[in-house]
């Protein structure tokens, strides 16, 4: 299964170029050289994308469930459950705001700004 | 969702032959000719192509035009068949609500490689984002959104037990956890855990604030899925979400931060001022809804469109579609969460000041 994540998507950005590339023989080569500088440029934003959304994810999980079996899965049942609750963990949704932020700062950071 | 086979193009030029055998049969024409058959943009879970046909005898004798509405490739499990969906149509139509007139449908795959219905061809322009963006909006924008409520006012006043639409189930319980009920059962397939969405989910359903009338409910009525000619509303479109529920669920969805196209201050879609819609609606509904109590509805919005998210996602996740669109849509989630948790602060602050 592969998961909606910034590399993974910036991969596919990266084939999607490519395969533009390849089926456009009228690029000249100053156009063809700035296209591999940009698959070049996201390769590289690829392997610097840090995992801060998974960490904000792992650090509310590791919070509620101090035996460290925390996953978001189980969360997600949990939550559906009430097993765990604004009442039984007193930061839950501060927790998974934090999650949504961490993930916003990377994939869409004005959605945060505009928050009205 | 429902994976379908792939196949070839169901409309390509020189393939019309078996189609117009079964449109002449069907409307009791001696012959249709279709001259051309073409794919429209839009439409994620559907398929609609504009058909042009000449028609010999019967009661749609002339030249027409034509929408052949079909499933995409993988379709929505929530969202209804295409026989259904011409059900529904049929039944907005002899309310007089404003709706292209539906033509015909077809329960067999064997024509198109899927059921289809067909329906007339109306005028105008749908894409959201020319919509929002056009610059007569200040102009027009309050006389569609009221005229969309008048619309939305007529189609509530369909209600449960309509003899022609007794194939959509009935709500056993009330439609706010029938609905929550119906976004759990899609999250349950989905190939990713959504705890926030749960949260939100817990929430609307320990806060339902009950139902009087279960009506019949569009079920995506937003910007998006109506068509604007010369300054008016022309037609309502994209029937296949309806169902029975709580009239303000429409109203919330039309109303949600998420559909406002980047028009954040327009809360009617990003087209108009809450109000304007809502003054249509009471012109035919009388004074039954109070714009306080949308923020619920608006908060239901923004979780059913993150479910709907996480299922569009999955077609990349799970089911191979190399699409950045897919991939860019499952990943709207965060910010269709991070919109329904602000809405559950604001309400419970206002909440809490009365």
């Amino acid at each position: 299964m592969k998961r909606i994540n910034a590399p993974n998507l910036i991969e596919l950005a990266i084939d999607t170029l490519r395969g533009g590339m390849q089926g456009q023989r009228a690029l000249g080569p100053k156009e063809r050289y700035e296209l591999a500088m940009v698959i070049r440029a996201l390769q590289i934003a690829r392997g610097e994308i840090l995992s801060e959304p998974e960490a904000a994810q792992w650090a509310l999980l590791d919070e509620i469930y101090d035996d460290g079996d925390g996953t978001p899965e189980k969360l997600a049942r949990d939550i559906r459950s009430k097993t765990v609750t604004d009442a039984t963990y007193d930061g839950l949704r501060k927790g998974l705001e934090r999650i949504l932020l961490a993930e916003l700062e990377t994939r869409n950071p004005a959605a945060i700004r505009s928050r009205s | 969702m429902t994976d379908r086979p792939e196949r070839d193009n169901p409309l390509a030029e020189g393939t019309f032959g078996p189609l117009e055998t079964w449109l002449a049969a069907t409307l009791g024409a001696g012959r249709v000719e279709i001259a051309r058959a073409e794919k429209l943009s839009g439409g994620a879970v559907q398929e609609n192509w504009r058909i042009d046909a000449l028609v010999e005898g019967g009661r749609h004798e002339g030249a027409q035009r034509w929408v052949l509405r079909t499933d995409a490739q993988a379709s929505l499990a929530v969202s209804l068949d295409r026989t259904s969906e011409f059900g529904v149509l049929s039944a907005a139509h002899e309310a007089g609500i404003k709706v292209a007139e539906p033509i015909a449908r077809c329960e067999s795959a064997e024509l198109t490689g899927a059921p289809f219905m067909l329906q007339t061809y109306q005028p105008g322009e749908a894409q959201a984002r020319r919509l929002t963006r056009d610059p007569g909006l200040a102009e027009w924008g309050p006389v569609v959104a009221r005229e969309l409520g008048r619309e939305l006012a007529r189609i509530h006043q369909i209600r449960a037990g309509h003899p022609d639409l007794g194939f959509l189930p009935q709500a056993i319980t009330s439609p706010a956890k029938a609905e929550i009920a119906r976004l759990r059962a899609a999250l349950d397939k989905a190939g990713e855990a959504r705890p926030t969405l749960e949260y939100v989910l817990v929430w609307l359903e320990d806060n339902d604030p009950g139902s009087e009338d279960v009506v019949l409910v569009h079920g995506d009525y937003r910007t998006g899925n109506y068509l604007v000619s010369d300054g008016h509303l022309s037609a309502i479109l994209d029937w296949e979400f309806a169902h029975w529920g709580d009239a303000r669920e429409d109203l919330g969805w039309f109303c949600a931060k998420c559909w406002r196209f980047g028009n954040a201050d327009l809360e009617a879609g990003g087209i108009a001022r809450r109000a304007s819609l809502l003054d249509g609606y009471r012109s035919i509904a009388g004074n039954r809804i109070d714009e306080s109590e949308l923020a619920y509805w608006e908060i239901l919005a923004a979780a059913k469109w993150a479910a709907v998210a996480v299922l569009q996602g999955d077609r990349y996740r799970l089911g191979g579609e190399l699409s950045i669109e897919l991939a860019l849509t499952g990943l709207m989630v965060s910010e269709l969460e991070l919109e329904a948790l602000d809405g559950i602060a604001a309400l419970e602050e206002t909440n809490a000041a009365q």
